[in-house]
């Protein structure tokens, strides 16, 4: 087995399957119940409002800066050809609940703001891995 | 009525990198000098009430508070330093309710030495969603989180960096005289500064150290306690509570992660302690980060949400002989990393008078605020 790469998420991992699927196709998922419409992240079992079972639905892959932070450590060392990177938190605007993380791309920490528009981009790792990143929306 | 209970005895080992024990033998030490302190013999003791350290990952209980979205008071699983407050909360529960006599609690672990076993950063990178949708973007460990904070606190609430590195040195300045502390090098603003940053904003002088240690307390009722020949510090509030966040464990996904439980566990404690914020003499508050004392101080009523930097100042108000002052002991940044229980030992110590140079003179009551997993815990202790 390959050394694990903490870059990469494990795609096989059940719980998150139909995300990285609709990651590889340039679209964004996530988990919404079917029964009372709530958005649920990170996913949950079942609804924790009205025991519905969740669906995953499509959002427009576009947000607004919830917070961020600029590592200048790597924690891993597969971290250290990255640092400084930017890492933050997206509200997703179709998904009200739902916080999500990123990088920041093409971007200086100095041009963020709390609140700006966010763009979701798909940065294509692999044949099998593609990784959501931010972009301040132009 | 409830019998009221008080703190008896109070162990700690040395703090270090390198216990040269192993956790078992720490563990024992700590306990052992917590019993001798308390005047009572190990077979006393009839109650343990074990602050959950959740190093074991084949029982996941986050996973299923996440899931089913619980919010709640007083359960057994907190973490860290709300594990802290809360098991002594049950410990009490046990004492009035007859079930026990004397009440041991006992933490520790080699941190350092066993460092693949007891890394507080361990049980964050075995969990699956963090191992998927956080860490392959490097949001982690609690550094990362913490700086997320504390960046979207300085964007509302203003820079906050100068009030950073006065609770770092004014913590330093209080371990140094503690005399059981790991870090006991001086530390100027200027040293600060000098830190490097590791996740905006926070510095290497922002974080806690890690610790090889152990540290455990005795309680049992103030009937009881009255026959012992040592003093003890009466439990007069205590309130834990997880009711703030969705997920205790996933610090982007609770509601909002500039507030603590404190907002629902101070009001508890101070309505039962019958004491204001003004009766306060010392206050030890779980500092894992300086950012996390800005937040809890304002959340257990110090100050107004957002006014915790201008409270602080330039650290005058929480220095020794200020009107606040703050973990007298070296805390987390600059004693160790004893998950808030050397945060209760030190406050038992002030209401003693066995605090050494620290010491705040005339000290009558100490609060504690322990903060783990999103949970927190408050808990007001009142001398003789």
């Amino acid at each position: 087995m390959d050394k694990e790469n903490f870059l990469l998420p494990d795609i096989e991992w059940p719980v998150l399957i139909p995300f990285w699927e609709a990651c590889r196709n340039e679209e964004l998922k996530f988990p919404r119940c079917q029964k009372c419409g709530s958005w649920q992240w990170y996913p949950t079992i079942i609804c924790p409002d009205c025991q519905g079972e969740f669906e995953w639905a499509k959002v427009a892959p576009k947000g607004r800066l919830y917070s961020w932070t600029v590592v200048h450590k790597a924690f891993f060392p597969e971290f250290k050809e990255k640092i400084p990177f930017i890492v933050a938190c997206i509200e997703i605007d179709d998904a009200p609940g739902v916080r999500f993380i990123a990088n920041v791309v093409d971007c200086k920490p100095e041009d963020l703001r709390i609140g700006m528009e966010m763009d979701v981009v798909f940065e294509h790792i692999d044949d099998k891995v593609t990784k959501p990143q931010f972009r301040i929306s132009i | 009525m409830n019998p009221k209970t008080a703190i008896v005895g109070v162990g700690e080992t040395t703090y270090s990198r390198n216990s040269g024990m192993t956790a078992t033998e720490i563990l024992l030490q700590a306990s052992y000098r917590a019993v001798n302190d308390a005047g009572v013999k190990m077979s006393d003791i009839d109650g343990v009430v074990l602050p959950r350290l959740r190093t074991d990952l084949k029982i996941n209980e986050f996973e299923f508070y996440t899931h089913a979205n619980l919010r709640f008071r007083a359960y057994a699983g907190m973490d860290a330093g709300a594990g802290v407050v809360n098991a002594i909360e049950l410990a009490q529960l046990a004492l009035q309710n007859g079930q026990a006599n004397y009440v041991l609690l006992y933490i520790g672990a080699n941190q350092v030495s066993e460092k693949e076993k007891s890394s507080p950063r361990g049980i964050h990178q075995e969990d699956l969603y963090k191992r998927n949708c956080e860490i392959p973007f490097g949001f982690f460990p609690q550094p990362v989180y913490f700086g997320s904070i504390a960046t979207r606190y300085s964007k509302l609430y203003g820079n906050i960096e100068n009030q950073q590195a006065a609770i770092a040195v004014n913590t330093r300045k209080h371990a140094i005289l503690n005399g059981n502390a790991q870090m006991t090098k001086p530390m100027t603003v200027e040293d600060y500064f000098r830190s490097p940053l590791l996740a905006e904003p926070l510095r290497l002088l922002d974080c806690c150290v890690m610790t090889d240690g152990a540290a455990a307390i005795v309680l049992t009722t103030e009937e009881r306690a009255k026959d012992l020949a040592r003093p003890g510090a009466a439990i007069l509030g205590i309130a834990a509570a997880g009711l703030n966040p969705a997920s205790p464990f996933f610090f982007t996904q609770t509601p909002d992660p500039l507030t603590t439980s404190a907002v629902q566990t101070a009001p508890i404690a101070f309505a039962q302690a019958g004491v204001t914020h003004e009766d306060i003499d010392v206050l030890e508050i779980y500092d894992s980060f300086t950012i996390n004392v800005i937040l809890q101080l304002e959340d257990l009523g110090f100050c107004p949400k957002g006014e915790g930097a201008r409270f602080i100042g330039n650290g005058e108000t929480i220095s020794l002989d200020g009107k606040l002052p703050l973990n007298t002991h070296g805390g987390l940044l600059s004693q160790g990393y004893m998950y808030g229980m050397a945060h209760v030992i030190e406050a038992v110590k002030q209401l003693r008078g066995e605090a050494g140079l620290a010491q705040v003179k005339d000290a009558k009551i100490s609060l504690v605020s322990g903060f783990g997993g999103w949970f927190q815990g408050t808990l007001i202790l009142g001398g003789n």
